[in-house]
């Protein structure tokens, strides 16, 4: 298989999108919990 | 040394996520009154139901119809609440103050954010408002020993 | 000029190193086949179907569960794991340095000492009922003797261990003062020292607490001292788990799917800021204890924000390996290099399911770890959810996805039936599905962890649906974890026996950047040990200064 860029030209585009939506993901599992949280009320 | 421009975006993306969760955590818990329990007493599991006010474990009123105490002692396998249930009417606040006479034990009041480890010779402390009647169990979520499935009790708000 | 070490290392490990190595395997294997056999047991019993009694001769039928449970926390959680990754850190210690281990005899000291332990564990703990204390044992639960003894010889032996690594790391020093070390022995080495500096948790809790009680010389323990020192432990105890895994992402996976290491400075820098930040924050598993004031565990769950961030640089650095490597075997466009990473390849495959797996599991970590956001969640069954997501998954399935070249060349046989492996890999990773996502909904519904709950009277019938997909999730996790080791042993005994030129190379990725470029300060001990050190004190040394010199040894252990 003939390597098709030099390795230092390699611009990680996919990891890019991939981590932003692993971003996204981790915000709204977060906020959603957190919304949960606030719907259960004061405790002090 | 040298970091790729994506990674180094992404650490200021990952440090910016982690910063409004600081944010938030901090808003809910300092501000909203949303928190955690904190080290609230100490006892002498040996002792300490020998005298008040664990030695009447149990509700007690400090403004009628808005705030209560209620003072319960975990031990295997139940919630002693001094003999008799827990009932409060619609709207009122409830202080929970609980203890171990044996083992960790758990308490963890359903829709609510009362959520403890109760430790012997600790006492814990959050308290919940109640603004719609019915049932609300509260139950042992720490192993405790054989019957740890069975414990639990039950709080009724009436109205 | 500086040596090119780049180049794939040549040392040939022999007989009898690969044997010492192989004995860890099998020590950690056996654990996990019998360990994950209480998997389903528990998983039906949430279900409300009762399938201990065929097991009534073995387990106390009062308490078969919480018997199965401890012997499925500590084989798997404590025993699995910890001869797994001797073993492995053993092989990338001799492998990356290219020598032999300095003072073989001290290693083999440390690992008999484990199995010394182990089976003296075993004993309250399977044979004569002594120690349904689960994992985490916490007093005034009372176990035998024999197991705080057992528990101390396996943590002890994995110290010696590690100084058998650090001595042998220290000999190649002195002989090659200007040479980076090799990423794969760096990475062991910093595994094992942040796993001695968090081990004096529960080496203080043990020693100092838990076995003079159990032999009478105290009336009575401190509970909450107790939880303290077990958990300055059992955080780091996640990581000892992890950077194996995270070693294997970093420096062999991306050899194994065509391509090679993103970044060696970065994967550098990512192990010394697990170094300094794994033990330091404890306190965000004591969230809702009543003896820490709140002030602290609020300093903790920001710590723990700090040890999220290089789990987040790990992943980038891994993908972007895994996409060079895809985009080398042909993928085009953003997404394509996925489907080019040789899934085909059960190492591999295993390992990237592990990756995704993982994915969920860091997210509720973190979430786990968000202070007040904990009151949702503390000892609901959101907590196991979220652990067989990171113990269960990112680094079992990454063992079992090393397991499956590591045996086959320690033992010279190929790898018995490689599509069933994948197979295997694809039911766990579908069961691991299933099952957590059941366990996160249900704990977020108020379901309580270590219970029972077929027995528990307080379970709504809503929860039903749930809890039989959790019961089916488990039981497709345990068929995969018998596929593998099913096609081990078959390996093993019956794997067709590699020939000249066809042994098993250990896969260790070339560096995209020359290693010997990378900053000397991502190669110096001495000022990230002395950041370990001040951190932790700074973190914990006031809370355990307080709990220990105001410690009450008054509540007197109770056999459960």
């Amino acid at each position: 298989m003939t390597v098709e860029r030099e390795p230092e030209k390699f611009k990680p585009k996919g990891t890019w999108v991939f981590v932003i939506g692993l971003a996204v993901l981790l915000f709204v599992l977060w906020l959603s919990v957190y919304l949960i949280l606030l719907g259960r009320g004061v405790n002090t | 040394m040298h970091v790729d421009p994506y990674e180094r975006n992404w650490m200021r993306i990952a440090v910016g996520v982690l910063v409004v969760f600081a944010i938030l955590i901090t808003v809910a818990g300092f501000m909203l009154g949303i928190q955690v329990p904190t080290n609230e007493a100490r006892v002498d599991p040996a002792t300490f139901e020998n005298e008040l006010p664990w030695s009447e474990p149990g509700l007690r009123t400090l403004v009628e119809g808005e705030e209560y105490e209620a003072y319960i002692i975990a031990r295997q396998f139940s919630y002693d609440t001094g003999g008799e249930p827990i009932v409060v009417p619609k709207g009122a606040r409830v202080t929970f103050y609980v203890t171990s006479a044996d083992v960790q034990h758990g308490f963890s009041l359903e829709g609510t954010n009362v959520n403890m480890m109760i430790i012997p010779g600790q006492v814990s402390k959050l308290s919940a408002t109640f603004d719609e009647a019915g049932e609300y169990n509260f139950i042992c979520h720490e192993y405790c020993g054989v019957g740890h499935a069975f414990m639990y009790g039950t709080l009724t708000v009436e109205g | 000029m500086l040596e090119d070490r780049t180049v794939q290392p040549t040392y040939k490990l022999d007989k009898g190193e690969k044997r010492f190595i192989g004995w860890h395997l099998i020590v950690a294997i056996i654990a996990l086949t019998i360990g994950s056999l209480f998997g389903p047991l528990q998983a039906f019993d949430h279900a409300g179907v009762d399938l201990y009694g065929p097991l009534d001769f073995l387990l106390d039928p009062s308490r078969g569960y919480y018997q199965g449970l401890t012997i499925h926390g500590v084989l798997n959680a404590l025993i699995w794991t910890t001869f797994f990754i001797t073993g492995f850190l053993t092989l990338t210690v001799i492998k990356g340095l290219g020598r032999k281990l300095a003072y073989p005899w001290l290693n083999q000291l440390g690992f008999w000492m484990m199995v010394v332990g182990l089976l003296t564990a075993a004993v309250p703990l399977v044979i004569t009922n002594e120690a349904t204390v689960l994992y985490t044992f916490y007093p005034p639960l009372e176990a035998s003797s024999l197991f705080y003894i057992g528990l101390t010889l396996v943590v002890v032996g994995s110290w010696i261990e590690g100084y058998g690594m650090y001595l042998t790391f220290w000999k190649w020093r002195k002989e090659n003062p200007n040479t980076r070390s090799p990423f794969v022995t760096f990475a062991a080495l910093v595994t094992m020292v942040m796993w001695q500096v968090a081990t004096l948790g529960i080496a203080g809790e043990i020693l100092g607490m838990l076995l003079p009680h159990s032999f009478g010389w105290f009336g009575g323990t401190d509970p909450q001292l107790a939880r303290t020192l077990f958990w300055f432990t059992g955080h780091p105890l996640v990581y000892f788990w992890l950077l194996p895994a995270y070693l294997s992402w970093y420096a062999m996976l991306p050899r194994q799917a065509g391509g090679k290491m993103f970044s060696d400075s970065m994967a550098r820098l990512a192990f010394w800021l697990f170094l300094i930040l794994s033990v330091p924050l404890g306190f965000h598993h004591q969230f809702v204890d009543p003896g820490v004031p709140a002030g602290w565990k609020f300093i903790h769950a920001l710590l723990t924000f700090g040890v999220a961030f290089p789990s987040l640089l790990t992943a980038f650095t891994v993908v972007a390996s895994l996409e060079y490597a895809g985009r080398r075997n042909g993928g085009k466009g953003l997404f394509g290099w996925l489907t080019k990473l040789r899934w085909s390849d059960p190492s591999v495959a295993a390992q990237l399911l592990a990756g995704i797996l993982f994915i969920f599991g860091g997210i509720g970590g973190i979430m786990n770890a968000s202070y007040n956001i904990n009151l949702a969640l503390h000892n609901t069954t959101w907590v196991p959810g979220h652990f067989h997501l990171t113990v269960a998954s990112a680094v079992t399935l990454t063992f079992i996805g090393i397991s499956y070249w590591l045996v086959p060349y320690l033992t010279g046989r190929a790898l018995w039936k490689p599509k069933v492996a994948v197979a295997g890999a694809w039911i766990y990773f579908v069961g691991m599905l299933v099952f957590s996502n059941a366990m996160h909904v249900v704990g977020l519904l108020g379901a309580p962890r270590r219970t029972p709950l077929g027995d528990a009277p307080y379970i709504p019938g809503e929860w039903a649906g749930h809890l039989w997909r959790v019961a089916a999730g488990g039981l497709t996790m345990w068929i995969g974890i018998m596929i593998f080791v099913v096609v081990i042993v078959a390996t093993v005994f019956a794997g067709r026996r590699l020939g000249e030129g066809e042994e098993i190379e250990i896969p260790i990725a070339e560096a995209i950047e020359d290693p010997q470029k990378t900053p000397v300060w991502l190669d110096r001990w001495r000022p990230w040990l002395i950041a370990t050190v001040v951190i932790i004190l700074l973190a914990y040394g006031p809370q355990l200064y307080e709990q220990i010199f105001n410690a009450q040894l008054t509540a007197p252990g109770i056999t459960p």
